[in-house]
């Protein structure tokens, strides 16, 4: 092989690489099998990931000078997301687990500390259902044979940019992640992805709290706790 | 569009800006979750005098989606910079495209809502707008002593002495499904004596009650609209109730509510809305919103204890009242 061709050979190699690495197949949803969660015996812990911080996304602001130009045409609002609180998210465990015991799971048991998921090692096996992290360690640490996790990914605004221009309006988000392993298999019996989108009623721009957009942010997560009750049968807000 | 003869658009654009710049003018919020009372002004034994819109029109339009469509996609954008004017004039263009394709993208929710009223128009056109707001000052429970101002009192712009003047800009919306309608009130408040133009602004809002109809054209059409006219008087004394009566002086004294996500239905859909519940009656809660403006809305879920089954809707031929008696707003 020549020199030349060996240099391309070795580029095509990196992009592929390259290309590959970014191809990873996001895990599709994994529908409740009741059985699964009422079987006899079994244990399931309830658990929330730790919450990520509130905060203001700008997708599309995609040069430094773009992020900065967002960050400063928007710092009102960024700094007043900062003060949002979880509001009932904080409940969401509890409420899980109570929507598990009316579904039949004989033992369900409620886990405080937050789960930092980055914590967990990488998993030896893949496969369409199988969790890309190793929680069976987590079965002795629990106790539990099962682990249902509530997993936010990204709360608080997002507005669109185009470079250094907005593209919409600002709005609430909530994008997470419902799953239960099971901690012997390190296998999904449930996997939910949950995305919510509000926007403000009417006018968004009220500094310095911008109240259309704090509703529609408590809005998002009322949505969203919905969401990740709706598949064991629970609807309620908890609030009307 | 109108209770006489279709708005021109500039008068339409008067209308909406004019409400808007009353809501802004009313949002005197100091805190995510923690609202200004609203204001009271009216007493018994003061005289007070409701101005209409100076065009005596009654402005309807349909309820827009805002999570449709509330933005183009995220992207990047590579700038043309053969040297930093170009650069300069490429980034200007592209803010100038931008903003262009947003107003435009919103005029054209609108116009797309607004296509609901098609069925309504020539009702719609029958309403008079005067007659409709001296049936809701009849129907309100607002201390004082009530007169409705004719057109031409009213563009003049001169107060009777010592009498409270309350300017009204009423904007209706029918929700898209034609269930229900929605009133989003703004009022100016003056004093006697008070000269400013602006006087103390006060929003609210009111959501009507489902109707329950296999034709909702026919609901709202038949009998010459008589429905959707007694509906309109319906929301409209409701309103002035939540403005200036006895449920805006309870709200008032109920200041330190938890605040809650609050669900109501809105026609054949929920909504929900962030606030303080400071009134509940068996069919609707009203709440303080995170605006601080008043809004009343249909009670979804659970019937309350003590409460009858939801009863259907009022029929053509009784006369508008006060959803929330003030007697309930009073004691919950």
């Amino acid at each position: 092989m020549t020199r030349p061709s060996r240099i391309k050979t070795a580029l095509a190699l990196f992009a592929a690489v390259l290309l590959s690495a970014c191809a990873t197949a996001p895990q599709v949803p994994v529908p409740l099998d009741v059985q699964n969660v009422s079987a006899k015996g079994a244990r399931i812990g309830v658990v929330m990931a730790t919450l990520p911080a509130v905060d203001i996304a700008y997708p599309g602001a995609n040069c430094l000078l773009c992020l900065a130009a967002a960050s400063a045409a928007n710092s009102g609002l960024a700094a007043h997301t900062r003060t949002l609180p979880y509001d009932t998210l904080t409940e969401l465990a509890a409420d899980l687990a109570e929507a598990l015991r009316k579904k039949g799971a004989a033992e369900v048991v409620v886990i405080s500390d937050p789960l930092k998921l980055t914590d967990l090692p990488s998993a030896s096996a893949s496969g369409p259902s199988l969790a890309r992290q190793d929680f069976t360690p987590l079965k002795a640490k629990y106790g539990v044979d099962k682990l249902l996790v509530v997993q936010v990914t990204q709360l608080g605004m997002v507005r669109t940019y185009s470079a250094y221009f907005p593209t919409s309006v600002p709005r609430a988000v909530f994008q997470g992640n419902g799953f239960i392993v099971d901690l012997t298999s390190n296998r999904y019996d449930w996997y939910l992805p949950v995305s919510r989108h509000k926007s403000a009623d009417g006018k968004w721009d009220e500094p310095p709290r911008f109240p259309g957009l704090s509703n529609a942010y408590f809005q998002v997560i009322e949505l969203a706790r919905e969401s990740y009750l709706r598949p064991f049968g629970d609807t309620s807000s908890g609030d009307q | 569009m109108n209770a006489k003869q279709p708005l021109p658009r500039r008068a339409v654009r008067r209308r909406v800006a004019a409400l808007l710049a009353a809501l802004a003018l009313a949002a005197p919020v100091a805190g995510a979750e923690t609202p200004e009372a609203t204001p009271r002004f009216l007493a018994d034994g003061d005289a007070w005098e409701l101005r209409p819109p100076r065009d005596d029109k009654l402005l309807f339009q349909g309820v827009v989606n805002s999570d449709d469509g509330t933005g183009r996609s995220a992207n990047g954008m590579m700038y043309p910079a053969p040297n930093l004017v170009g650069f300069l004039a490429s980034v200007v263009v592209h803010g100038l495209i931008e903003s262009g394709a947003q107003q435009s993208q919103r005029s054209s929710q609108q116009r797309q809502a607004d296509r609901v009223l098609a069925p309504y128009q020539p009702v719609l056109e029958g309403l008079s707008a005067k007659a409709v707001m001296a049936e809701a000052l009849e129907a309100a429970r607002v201390p004082g002593t009530s007169r409705l101002l004719g057109s031409e009192a009213a563009s003049s712009g001169a107060a009777t002495p010592g009498t409270w003047w309350i300017e009204s800009q009423p904007v209706f919306s029918m929700t898209q499904d034609q269930t229900a309608i929605v009133l989003d009130h703004a009022l100016q408040v003056h004093a006697p004596g008070d000269a400013s133009a602006e006087g103390t602004p006060v929003v609210v809002r009111v959501v009507s009650l489902p109707q329950p109809s296999s034709s909702m054209p026919a609901h709202w059409s038949d009998h010459q609209g008589e429905n959707l006219r007694r509906e309109t008087v319906r929301l409209l004394a409701e309103s002035l109730d939540l403005a200036l009566g006895s449920a805006a002086v309870a709200a008032a004294q109920r200041g330190a509510e938890p605040h809650k996500t609050v669900r109501y239905t809105f026609g054949s859909a929920e909504k929900m809305e962030r606030g303080q519940v400071v009134a509940e009656s068996c069919e609707r809660i009203v709440i303080r919103t995170l605006r601080g403006w008043l809004m009343s809305v249909p009670r979804r879920g659970a019937v309350p204890a003590g409460c009858p089954a939801p009863a259907l809707p009022a029929p053509a031929g009784v006369e508008g009242v006060p959803v929330v008696p003030p007697s309930v707003v009073a004691g919950s």
